[in-house]
């Protein structure tokens, strides 16, 4: 390069403020399933785990969605006779026992799978390899 | 800490042992040139004056680097602390920081060569791997130097009071 170049580029650098991605932090909902199913967002590509994070974050959305709808629900089915602060303890009891089952019956089916079990060995194995 | 905030840190020393060994360097350059151009005459002096004015373009250069320098010190930490944090659309702001303090890196070394020529820029460098190095070089050597420093002074003082002792006796003796 040139010394005027050089100089120019300089004055450039110092002269420049760091871009902080401003304009991008609205997308919030598109960014995430830009990563979910690219794995790549504004020329960055992300790994495994950042995917997985946002499959998460979606599959605890829709758990806190079904608690507060069987909440609704029990409360909708004993408001005639019972009182409020037996409504409440009986959908707390609800919701913990049916949670407490879901995850049950979720691990006992995965743990069955042989397909889910060679996708965990699988992820087991990148993950030991990219560490 | 992460991969890429190490990355960071490393190439935010780089530009740190940078400054430090050429504001070490160049202004003992400049001074070797003034006197050098004390002594030359004609055409030799023209020349060293053109070399002195890039000197001190360099040196206008390494005063921009160091003003922003401290700007980018901020800008690391926070992308650092927002990295781990896991705060939206860090990791690409970190990219953007690395890509820009590589740019910086590489722009000011390549002014370095062309302006101060390559003894210079060489020894820039040595230095700089010096401090990369062991970062404690650099207060061992602000240490030393203030050492000698007091030794000079304090030498100084010995052969004044020498004198106003002999001059004490000569004055008896009279």
């Amino acid at each position: 390069m040139e010394r005027e170049d050089l100089l120019k580029m300089h004055s450039e650098l110092m002269g420049e403020d760091v871009w902080e991605f401003h304009s991008l932090e609205k997308g919030g909902v598109k960014r995430s399933l830009s990563i979910l199913l690219r794995g790549r967002y504004a020329g960055v590509k992300y790994p495994i785990s950042d995917r997985l994070a946002v499959l998460a974050t979606i599959a605890a959305g829709l758990l806190f969605l079904l608690s507060v709808g069987s909440l609704a629900v029990t409360f909708l089915r004993s408001r005639m006779d019972l009182g409020i602060i037996l409504v409440v303890d009986r959908a707390v009891g609800d919701l913990v026992l049916g949670l407490l089952g879901f995850i049950y019956s979720a691990g006992i089916f995965l743990i069955d799978n042989p397909a889910f079990g060679a996708v965990l060995g699988i992820l087991l194995l990148v993950w030991l390899a990219r560490r | 800490m992460n991969k890429l905030s190490a990355q960071l840190v490393n190439l935010y020393s780089t530009i740190t042992a940078f400054i430090i060994s050429a504001k070490k360097h160049v202004p003992k350059f400049i001074e070797g040139l003034k006197e050098m151009m004390g002594r030359a005459k004609g055409r030799v002096k023209e020349a060293l004056a053109l070399v002195l004015g890039e000197a001190e373009t360099f040196m206008q250069i390494l005063d921009d680097l160091e003003a922003k320098w401290i700007l980018l010190g901020k800008r690391v930490g926070v992308a650092i602390e927002k990295l781990r944090m896991g705060v939206k659309l860090a990791k690409e702001n970190v990219l953007v920081l690395i890509d820009k303090l590589r740019r910086i890196i590489e722009n000011s070394s390549m002014l370095a060569l062309e302006l101060l020529g390559r003894g210079v820029y060489l020894r820039i460098k040595e230095e700089m791997r010096r401090i990369l190095k062991n970062p404690n070089v650099v207060r061992e050597d602000a240490e030393l130097e203030a050492t000698v420093r007091e030794a000079e002074q304090l030498s100084e003082l010995l052969q004044r009071s020498e004198k106003l002792q002999n001059e004490k006796a000569n004055m008896m003796v009279e």
